[in-house]
């Protein structure tokens, strides 16, 4: 039991539709899992948890929860009070009028308790995640994290079949950040149905997640877990994310040419369309042709200088644009600046290569 | 400056006046007249009544006017709103041509269930609501608009129905709007003049509220019109203070 999701959806945001966002997703959170949503700003993770939540209709495909459809256009939509999703958003939205106890007794009390049994199962749940003492509080006398806490609480004592976490502790400062992934991490434990976490945070997914998906450009670009995905690349945010060097080529033999035509020569022959991959630390730089083994070797241009602690990041032009990142003293030794023209080089054994 | 400082006293100066002719020690007794107390007592009955009517009508329309989704939205709210920029004259006639015994939908009440708005009490309230009400619903309207909608998603995703959200989550969150609303509307049903001497007109007991007795009072006993203008100031000056946070603290 999963939750399912198979859609596509088209928003346009603004009054005269300035930004259009595109979205196609497909992806499968198993029960008893934290799955990961990773993600640039503002490519629509938020928007596809609206879309599981029900506050959003998705145009095409279907979402199901449990087997259970949720929406499937044209003929099935459930209404949002009917999903049984429980969610904790950035920004909390306790109810500013309703005192920590009664936040969380509101779902309870809308599933059809008494006030009495409603307030009764709301400490119980106050209780479990830490904060029973501010039962009494109202939300604008919290502080980040006790809000959070209360939050969860609240989402958790509607007994939901799916959890939704919209960047959890994006709020959140660094100390009462780690705290609260801390004991996110055992609160999620326990719970039984599918977790998505919404985050653009490599470190709260590493931390939460069972599984990660990488959603660009409103598509999954791919799944797994965190190790998987980060060791195979497929896209230029994850190879950002890790601070490695992706290019797309195709191979023939151990040549690979690579989208911008230069040639790169690899160790292990392949055939195809692949991705290769290049620590920045394994690019060396010279001012005159370097000789010797490397097999690799080209002239090319600074284009930025990025200083880095005792390391210095090269960024390099054309004809292969990949970043190089040397010691603070090779960076003096070379005397470089911007606009310079180096030889750069990488030895075959370098160069990761994997299908695309 | 200068301008500023003469605009004030502009404004002062009537207070003054009306102060400075007030025979403080015969006060108590023009207050007790019993035409006083009538007029004091159908006011307040049919100005409460007036801005019970305001709520309880004026909500849905302005929850529908802030979120519904409505065509002609616009329209629906110019019309809404219209009397509060009509001279309240006007508004009366206008009533009076729509309820009177002689329209269509006055005969019809009339002889159907025996119910005569022109010259009644009840004229005097619906007068008062249609002047009123705008006043009320603008406010709660402006609420519900600047009202952050992810709470009522919230309160959804928690398993509310939309009744149970408007009652638990949004009415209590716009709360200190429908309270300043229904002031506003209040003060302005009690103040109301034109409206109900032309529709409801001015019989002692039944449609003569303070507004009337005030100018009544005028041509006849002037320090009984001044003891009910100051009656009328007082609660001007309530009404200023509750709603303080809302106007006079604007930064």
């Amino acid at each position: 039991m999963s939750l399912d999701l198979d859609f596509a959806l088209v928003l346009e945001k603004g009054p005269r539709s300035v930004q259009r966002l595109d979205l196609s997703i497909r992806l499968v959170a198993p029960e008893g899992e934290v799955t990961a949503l990773l993600g640039p700003n503002g490519v629509g993770k938020t928007t596809v948890l609206r879309a599981i939540a029900g506050t959003l209709a998705v145009d095409s495909g279907s979402i199901e929860l449990e087997g259970r459809l949720l929406d499937r256009p044209p003929d099935v939509f459930v209404v949002p009070e009917r999903r049984h999703i429980g969610i904790v958003h950035q920004d909390h939205l306790l109810f500013p009028h309703l005192n920590a106890l009664d936040n969380v007794a509101f779902g309870p009390r809308a599933r059809g308790l008494t006030s009495r049994q409603a307030r009764e199962t709301a400490r119980g749940y106050l209780e479990r995640v830490g904060v029973g003492h501010l039962a009494a509080s109202r939300p604008r006398t919290l502080s980040g994290g006790q809000a959070q806490r209360v939050a969860l609480a609240r989402a958790l004592a509607s007994e939901p079949r799916a959890l939704l976490l919209d960047e959890p502790l994006a709020a959140l400062d660094a100390g009462t950040r780690v705290e609260v992934r801390r004991d996110l991490l055992r609160y999620l434990a326990d719970f039984a149905g599918p977790t998505l976490l919404v985050t653009h945070d490599p470190v709260d997914a590493l931390a939460l997640a069972d599984n990660v998906a990488i959603i660009e450009d409103g598509r999954v670009s791919q799944t797994g877990t965190l190790a998987e995905v980060t060791s195979r690349p497929r896209s230029r945010y994850v190879a950002d994310l890790i601070g490695t060097n992706l290019v797309a080529g195709t191979a023939s033999g151990s040549t690979v040419t690579t989208e911008s035509g230069a040639m790169l020569t690899i160790a292990e022959p392949r055939s195809g369309a692949l991705f290769v991959t290049i620590a920045p630390a394994a690019v060396s730089l010279h001012r005159r042709e370097p000789e010797g083994s490397p097999r690799n070797r080209w002239e090319t241009t600074v284009a930025h200088l990025d200083p880095l602690g005792d390391r210095v990041r090269v960024q390099l032009d054309s004809p292969l644009r990949l970043v190089a990142e040397i010691t603070g003293a090779g960076a003096a030794e070379l005397d470089l600046r911007e606009g310079d023209r180096v030889w750069a080089s990488v030895k075959a054994t370098e160069i990761t290569t994997y299908p695309r | 400056m200068a301008a500023a400082t003469l605009t004030v006293a502009f404004f002062v100066a009537p207070l003054v006046g009306l102060l400075q002719r007030v025979d403080w020690s015969g006060l108590s007794g023009e207050l007790s007249s019993p035409q006083a107390w009538d007029a004091l007592r159908l006011s307040l009955i049919c100005s409460a009544s007036a801005t019970v009517l305001a709520i309880l009508f004026g909500t849905p329309l302005a929850w529908l006017l802030a979120r519904g989704d409505l065509p002609g939205r616009a329209v629906i709210r110019s019309l809404v709103l219209l009397p509060m920029v009509l001279p309240p004259v006007v508004g009366g006639v206008a009533l009076l041509s729509a309820f009177s015994l002689r329209s269509p939908i006055g005969g019809w009440l009339n002889d159907t269930f025996g119910i005569q708005l022109t010259f009644s009490s009840a004229g005097v309230v619906m007068a008062e609501a249609f002047v009123a009400m705008p006043f009320f619903v603008i406010t709660v309207e402006g609420a519900l608009r600047g009202m952050d909608s992810r709470f009522e998603e919230a309160a959804a995703s928690l398993g509310a129905g939309r009744l149970t959200v408007f009652r638990r989550v949004t009415l209590p969150m716009v709360a200190p709007s429908v309270v300043a609303g229904a002031v506003l509307a209040w003060a302005r049903a009690l103040g109301e003049f034109g409206a109900t001497i032309t529709f409801a007109g001015n019989i002692a007991g039944r449609t003569r509220t303070l507004p009337l007795a005030v100018y009544l009072a005028l041509e006849t006993n002037q320090q009984g019109a001044i003891a009910l203008s100051i009656v009328l100031l007082v609660v001007s000056l309530v009404v200023l203070v509750s709603l303080r946070d809302r106007w006079l603290m604007r930064t």
